[in-house]
């Protein structure tokens, strides 16, 4: 039977390279005023991944996605996309991305087609076929001859995925993309990211402060909070990082006996908690069984990203 | 170079899908083809010429129009948003910016073109026939067609005038309506603030801009309205401020931080 005591190993460490990054900040600060909104963030977003960028509300991950665009120059430092500067070569540097920033705004007076023509004329890349690809692949075929103005927000959002993708960006910037689309929606997205790097080689660099929905969707997270970079840590997938369960065991009255019974273990607000693995939840539940102590229940308590991230974050967040 | 013109396509798209715009340009075309009617009722014997100098008097028409759509051009994507999306592009800010100026001055050229057209037509359709002996304008030297094209061209430098400030309040303030407002605002006042500095007793009057505007006032007389100028001064002082209001409109749209 395996007890663990300490704290809860960290999975993944710092992530490890394959080929350039894609992107490069390099001690990137901002300050709008008197106040630091960015503070010196350095930080390299391999290629080829889903990228998680994980902070609490105003702590500034708007701010570093509209630095990777252009629409604001860094107070210092610089930002390097496929090896070249957003602040120096910015026509070269942007023509690799394609982006959404905060919420799509189309022209609503224009049909979503001649919202995506306005952005395809501004390439030379971008053909008539492509167009009615990514029309397609979005799923707003029967609806991209209406105005915008008749679109709901998941649609706005599926045409903001649309112009972000016209010309095969090598880098796919999306902040809080899952905003506004239906658990659907939210499904056929995650799938198609995952299609994106997988087939294409794309880059995504994704924002949002929805946990949960970085873990199903990122290989790599960083978490960011109050404008500095707290943690980088790679995503294995569930196994590592429910390796460990706290699991909760129901006895009834007999806790403190249960407790003495099985030397570890802690009773956290009425209920015995114990780390271990699945083998030693199946041997605790034997033993309390052999001692004549019922088990009335046992159940996991998952440790997700979002516990993890609060605990971080100190559970506050904005600052 | 070719495909800076598709990003001036695109902002005349930008223009000319709005309802607005249209109905910008059923006033016009209304008055192009009315107002010379009601010339015809007004004044027994009026020539084609005449008619049209008349119906300059409308220049505010266009030229408050085309104010309207600059104020918009730049103001309107920030308080949409839709300039996050525009500036994401393989495009320096500036090019952009030329490209929006460009399809405003085209827009304006449109407008006059339509009301002009449309006004000479109807007053040809009218008054071809007549003699045209009646000056309605007053005592004056050369031809009156002359003296309508000469106008014309100086209403067309005025609303050029006119429509870079709203242009550059759009892009200074981000906002629609201070951009309008600011402009026509001047554009009434201008009047009253030269005869505040009255350039024929303070000489810092005669660098005003509204004291340079309205050229046609050198048409009569080679000192202007305050005899104290002349034509190639006035174009130098207009020309000084023209490209200070473009130099700040570019400089501060492409330094600025967007955030809309």
């Amino acid at each position: 039977m395996e007890i663990i005591s300490d704290k809860m190993p960290v999975p993944g460490s710092k992530s490890k390279m394959t080929g350039d990054p894609v992107v490069r900040f390099d001690n990137v600060v901002k300050r709008i005023g008197r106040k630091t909104i960015i503070e010196g963030l350095t930080l390299d977003v391999p290629p080829g991944q889903v990228f998680g960028f994980l902070g609490p509300n105003g702590s500034g991950k708007t701010t570093t996605i509209r630095m990777m665009t252009g629409l604001m120059a860094p107070s210092s430092g610089d930002i390097v996309i496929d090896g070249r500067s957003i602040t120096r070569d910015f026509e070269q540097a942007i023509s690799q991305v394609g982006a959404i920033v905060e919420n799509p705004e189309m022209y609503s007076y224009l049909s979503g087609y001649r919202n995506l023509k306005q952005y395809a004329r501004m390439r030379s890349d971008v053909t008539k076929e492509r167009i009615d690809e990514v029309v397609q692949f979005t799923g707003l075929d029967r609806r991209i001859h209406d105005k915008v103005s008749t679109y709901s927000l998941g649609m706005r959002q599926r045409l903001g995925v649309a112009q972000a993708i016209l010309h095969r960006p090598k880098l796919l910037i999306l902040d809080e993309p899952t905003n506004g689309l239906d658990p659907q929606g939210i499904r056929e997205l995650r799938d198609y990211l995952r299609e994106l790097t997988r087939k294409e080689g794309t880059t995504v660099f994704v924002s949002s402060h929805l946990l949960s929905e970085m873990e199903l969707m990122c290989d790599t997270v960083a978490i960011i909070q109050a404008g500095k970079l707290i943690d980088v840590r790679e995503l294995h997938g569930e196994a590592d990082i429910h390796a460990t369960l706290e699991t909760i065991f129901d006895v009834g009255e007999r806790i403190e006996e249960a407790l003495a019974l099985l030397g570890g273990g802690e009773i956290r607000s009425g209920q015995l908690v114990v780390r271990t693995n699945r083998e030693g939840i199946a041997e605790i539940n034997n033993l309390f069984v052999q001692a004549g102590i019922a088990v009335y229940g046992i159940r996991a308590l998952t440790r997700t990203l979002e516990d993890q991230f609060l605990e971080m974050t100190g559970g506050g967040g904005i600052v | 170079m070719f495909n800076f013109f598709r990003l001036v396509h695109n902002e005349n798209i930008k223009i000319y899908a709005r309802v607005r715009t249209w109905i910008m340009l059923g006033v016009l075309g209304l008055v192009g083809l009315l107002m010379p009617v009601l010339f015809g009722y007004v004044s027994e014997d009026i020539g084609v010429w005449s008619a049209m100098n008349t119906l300059l008097q409308f220049w505010f028409l266009p030229t408050v129009f085309t104010i309207a759509v600059a104020a918009d051009t730049v103001a309107g994507e920030f308080s949409r948003g839709t300039i996050k999306l525009l500036l994401i592009r393989p495009w320096s800010r500036i090019k952009i910016l030329l490209s929006k100026y460009i399809a405003v001055a085209l827009f304006m050229l449109a407008l006059y073109a339509l009301l002009v057209g449309l006004g000479l037509g109807m007053s040809v359709l009218l008054f071809g026939h007549s003699s045209g002996t009646t000056d309605i304008l007053g005592q004056l030297s050369g031809s009156l067609s002359d003296y309508f094209w000469w106008s014309l061209l100086y209403r067309l430098v005025d609303c050029l005038i006119y429509v870079t400030m709203a242009f550059m309040f759009s892009s200074v303030f981000r906002s629609n309506s201070l951009s309008v407002a600011l402009t026509i605002i001047l554009l009434f006042m201008g009047g009253l603030i030269t005869l505040l500095v009255n350039p024929a007793k303070y000489e810092l009057g005669r660098y005003l801009l509204f004291a340079n505007m309205d050229l046609s006032q050198y048409i009569s007389d080679e000192t202007g309205s305050y005899g104290v100028s002349s034509l190639g001064f006035s174009l130098s002082v207009l020309a000084a401020y023209y490209v200070s209001f473009l130099i700040l409109t570019f400089w501060v749209f492409r330094k600025r931080d967007v955030a809309a």
